[in-house]
């Protein structure tokens, strides 16, 4: 064994890799990089599932407040979103089954979609995060009392009656803003950057997660580029089966974080 | 059928990649037509979301992830990380359900 | 076995090719080769034990008084935190596994390297960009953040969240560290599955990969929890929500929680590497086969299995509702039987053998004895009940100190001096082997023996100032620290400057017989001239008919 690089061969009259890497054969790393890809995928789960149980700790702690702020999140946007990254998989899902069938030019289509849809995305979550600078109602001014001072000061605040368990429960109810740019890093607590727990996780939960949209698209690109080179055929697509794999663990995590966050109203 | 091997081309699954896809749509709607609906408790309304939810992740992890063709080590070790979760989640939840009852945080 | 002999007839100069053969300090960072990236990571974790334990002399050196000695209380709180931080993150966590693991796992599976070797020095290089992070933390030479950490490694809330100090970037820094371990571990586990050499079932694995897999097992599982844990912390310190902030509707115990989901599991990533370790030398210098090799194979994989099980004990006396408390008290002491199945399995190799007491072996003796310590004083911490006295206290500093020091790094010496020869090709200096080894034994004794009476009449850890009735354990617990300071110092300059100057070793001066002893000494940059097809398990020794090893 002498070469660190991958071995040729040809295909359709192309010179092309075989596969080979450090010497392994291209079924080996095949397996290997999908092993490894899945165990990376594993923690990935972790990260998220620790995010989801400091949401059901929140949750429990306080239904109530939950619940007020998740009225403000439009349910259409998330739906919106769900059903874009699903077809976003079944794109790439069908892209991986093209490139297997050395069909690459229909692999860098349904690819280049997966990327739009990817973008699209992104671009909707941005339209929502602006939307949030608008005022919601935060229901609970017991978390936070300076807070509750300070909007009660400002006449934010009036009383409203509310179903809880079937039955109509009066409170207080102060118009805030979920999120608030300027407040990051300050430590009055009458000025915070997320105007509730709901919100804190609704931002840090979908901001983590466009992260992960973000890393699926680099791999995504970076794979098209290499089909743009010619570099897969039947005998080689393990890189395309892999950053396949990453961009369903982040529709999979979307799709318990939609019910999750939109839906708990 | 082995995906081990790169070289034969492997027959093909866009039967169920389709089908899977559609059915997921449905579930998708199921899901926000449900979510309107009020089960009686907070803990049956999550539990419903979160079954659907669940579905709909076992389809995608099964056909678009090629789970279910795929080999039996990889297999056992995706199944590995779901005992995890419900160690994690269930453990930590039940610690605070069964403080907060008792405690008082400052108002 | 007949491929690999043959170059054994190489061993005697080290003129001939090995890995070690390319010279200057870029073939060594842009190494993908494991035995390389494992050297980088054994020698910067000593230089981060260097550090920690200076850090650790500082702090026993402000106790040696009541009261002020030499420095402040915000200091003193900065000494331990740095001390735990960086003995943690940065030396024991990567610690065997790294370094050990990286240089001979591939080796003992009959691999030419691992899986994945470019992601391999990725996680080096992750490693390298963590520990600037810390430093950066450490030094703060702008004064940025007030200061260095002084929150206690375990940076528990609310006081981190409100430190005015470096806790962001200490916590970014060992965010960082985590990744690297992460990568690494998903590293090992696909390479011991997927690359043993033909005939190299998981039963003729050595007992070190066994460790080695499960240790990677819970990197892979646990370390993304702290990732995310620190996160918050962060988020919570730069946001200012209130998730761990009572006054905000959030709970502190949380982070509690998060922090021992993954902080419990690492102390067993500390702990598998070292006793696979010692499960290869004893049966070396017994000359006799590992007893209970079946056992020792899965309680690794059980302890790996149960340690995520119980990290709610550090959680006992913080306001811990009690029927959880109960539950994992239970889990707690179930942890504790494959532990003890490996302590008697050990001392059932040693029985009847002919023992040789070699510098390497008396580290691995001295390992089974103070670990055992160390586990028997985790049974009273173990009960609630009686943790309510003995938490916080110097019983559990002695306790960890006794699993941690006298378990991993004592294995970790005894790896050093066992696979010195074979990845230098020289032979270190028994006599100052032997001189460390002592004044380490002594000197640990003379450091933590005290440490737990005092801490069974209740002087509490963390403390600055104490009573006066504490004052002569503290004395004692203080020149047994300077005590074992000189003794690893010695222990690490004997390695270091044999490495350069020492006798050249022959290939197999233990006549051991797992893999890496079968290959020339340093070995070859391909690790095998052929990949060999193994017939048999590592352990024959003393019944195969060979003499058992000959005096000289």
């Amino acid at each position: 064994m002498s070469s660190n690089q991958a071995g040729y061969t040809t295909f359709e009259g192309r010179t092309v890799r075989d596969g080979s890497l450090w010497g392994n054969p291209a079924p080996l790393v095949y397996s290997m990089s999908r092993f490894g890809m899945w165990l990376f995928l594993a923690t990935e789960i972790l990260l998220f599932a620790i995010l989801f149980t400091a949401y059901a700790i929140a949750y429990y702690r306080d239904g109530a407040a939950f619940h007020a702020s998740a009225k403000e999140l439009s349910v259409a946007f998330g739906a919106a979103n769900t059903i874009i990254l699903l077809f976003s998989s079944f794109t790439v899902a069908w892209g991986i089954e093209a490139v297997k069938r050395g069909n690459n030019r229909l692999m860098m289509i349904l690819f280049g979609i997966t990327v739009v849809c990817g973008i699209a995305f992104l671009v909707n979550k941005k339209f929502e995060y602006s939307h949030k600078v608008h005022e919601v109602e935060l229901a609970k001014e017991a978390i936070a009392p300076e807070l509750y001072q300070v909007l009660k000061s400002e006449n934010k605040c009036f009383e409203a009656f509310d179903k809880h368990h079937g039955e109509d429960l009066a409170l207080e109810k102060c118009k805030v803003v979920p999120f608030n740019l300027a407040n990051i890093g300050s430590k009055d607590k009458s000025k915070p950057a997320f105007a509730s727990m709901f919100f804190f996780l609704y931002f840090i939960m979908t901001g983590i997660h466009g992260l992960h949209i973000i890393i699926g698209l680099s791999l995504l690109i970076w794979v098209m580029y290499k089909g743009f080179k010619g570099e897969f055929h039947p005998g080689w697509y393990t890189p395309v089966e892999v950053s396949g794999l990453y961009w369903h663990l982040v529709d999979l995590i979307w799709i318990y974080l939609f019910p999750l966050l939109y839906l708990v109203a | 059928m082995s995906h081990s091997d790169t070289h034969a081309a492997p027959h093909s699954h866009m039967k169920e990649l389709t089908l899977t896809f559609v059915a997921l749509i449905i579930l998708t709607i199921v899901t926000v037509k449900i979510a309107k609906v009020d089960f009686g408790s907070v803990a049956i309304n999550i539990s419903i979301a979160m079954f659907i939810a669940s579905i709909k992740g076992l389809l995608v992890a099964l056909y678009f992830m090629h789970l279910k063709w795929e080999e039996k080590l990889i297999i056992g070790f995706a199944a590995l990380s779901i005992p995890f979760l419900v160690l994690m989640i269930g453990t930590m939840v039940w610690d605070v359900a069964e403080k907060t009852g008792e405690l008082i945080y400052a108002k | 076995m007949s491929s690999i002999a043959h170059t054994a007839d190489h061993a005697h100069h080290d003129h001939h090719e090995n890995y070690l053969s390319k010279k200057g300090i870029w073939s060594w960072l842009s190494s993908v080769d494991h035995k390389r990236i494992g050297l980088l990571y054994l020698f910067t974790g000593l230089a981060a034990f260097l550090v920690g334990g200076a850090f650790a002399l500082l702090l026993r050196t402000e106790l040696l008084f009541p009261g002020k000695t030499f420095v402040d209380e915000k200091t003193y709180n900065i000494f331990f935190t740095l001390h735990g931080s960086i003995m943690i993150f940065v030396f024991i966590v990567p610690g065997i596994v790294a370094s050990f693991g990286n240089i001979f796992m591939p080796i003992m599976i009959g691999a030419r390297d691992v899986a994945f070797p470019v992601l391999n020095r990725f996680s080096y290089q992750v490693y390298l960009f963590g520990i600037g992070t810390i430093l950066v933390g450490l030094i703060d030479p702008f004064n940025w953040f007030g200061g260095p950490a002084d929150t206690g490694w375990t940076f528990y809330t609310p006081y981190s969240a409100k430190s005015n100090s470096s806790v962001i970037t200490m916590t970014l820094g060992a965010f960082t560290l985590g990744f690297s371990s992460i990568l690494t571990g998903l590293n090992f586990v696909v390479t011991i599955h997927k690359m043993r050499a033909p005939g190299m079932t998981w039963t003729r694995m050595p007992l070190f990969c066994w460790a080695i897999y499960s240790t990677s097992l819970i990197q892979v599982l646990a370390t993304p929890v702290i990732g995310i844990t620190l996160f918050l912390l962060i988020a919570e310190r730069f946001f200012g929500i209130g998730f761990f902030d009572p006054a905000l509707g959030g709970d502190p115990v949380l982070f509690q929680h998060f922090f021992w989901f993954y902080s419990h599991p690492v102390v067993y990533i500390m702990i598998l590497p070292a006793m696979g370790v010692v499960s290869e030398i004893l049966p070396v210098f017994s000359r006799k086969p590992i007893f209970g090799y079946k056992a020792i194979a899965w309680s690794s994989l059980a302890i790996a299995g149960v340690s995520f099980i119980v990290w709610a004990h550090h959680l006992f006396v913080s306001t811990l509702s009690s029927s959880v408390a109960i539950f994992f008290s239970f889990l707690t002491y179930l942890v504790a039987i494959p532990t003890a199945i490996k302590v008697f399995n050990w001392i059932s190799t040693l029985y009847g053998g002919q023992i040789s007491l070699k510098t390497p072996m008396l580290w691995a003796l001295a390992f089974v004895f103070l670990f055992a310590i160390g586990g028997l004083t985790g049974l009273p911490l173990a009960a609630p009940a009686v943790d309510v006295s003995y938490h916080d206290t110097y019983f559990v500093i002695a306790h960890f100190h006794y699993t941690i020091q006298g378990g991993t790094v004592i294995s970790l010496m005894a790896a050093l001096y066992y696979w010195m020869p074979k990845f230098s090709g020289r032979m270190y200096n028994e006599k100052f082997g032997v001189a460390a080894f002592i004044f380490v034994f002594v000197g640990f004794n003379l450091t933590f023996i005290p440490q737990f009476l005092m801490g069974t009449q209740g002087m509490p850890r963390r403390y600055y100032d104490y009573e006066p009735m504490f004052h002569s354990y503290h004395m004692l617990s203080t020149f047994g620290a300077y005590a074992l300071g000189l003794g690893y110092f010695i222990a690490v300059m004997n390695i270091v400057w044999s490495c350069f100057k020492g006798k050249p070793a022959p290939q197999n001066p233990w006549n051991a017989n797992t893999l890496e002893w079968k290959i020339p000494s340093p070995m070859p940059e391909h690790n095998f001239h052929e990949i060999p097809t193994i017939t048999e398990w590592p352990y024959e020794y003393g019944r195969d008919g060979v003499p058992l090893e000959k005096k000289k």
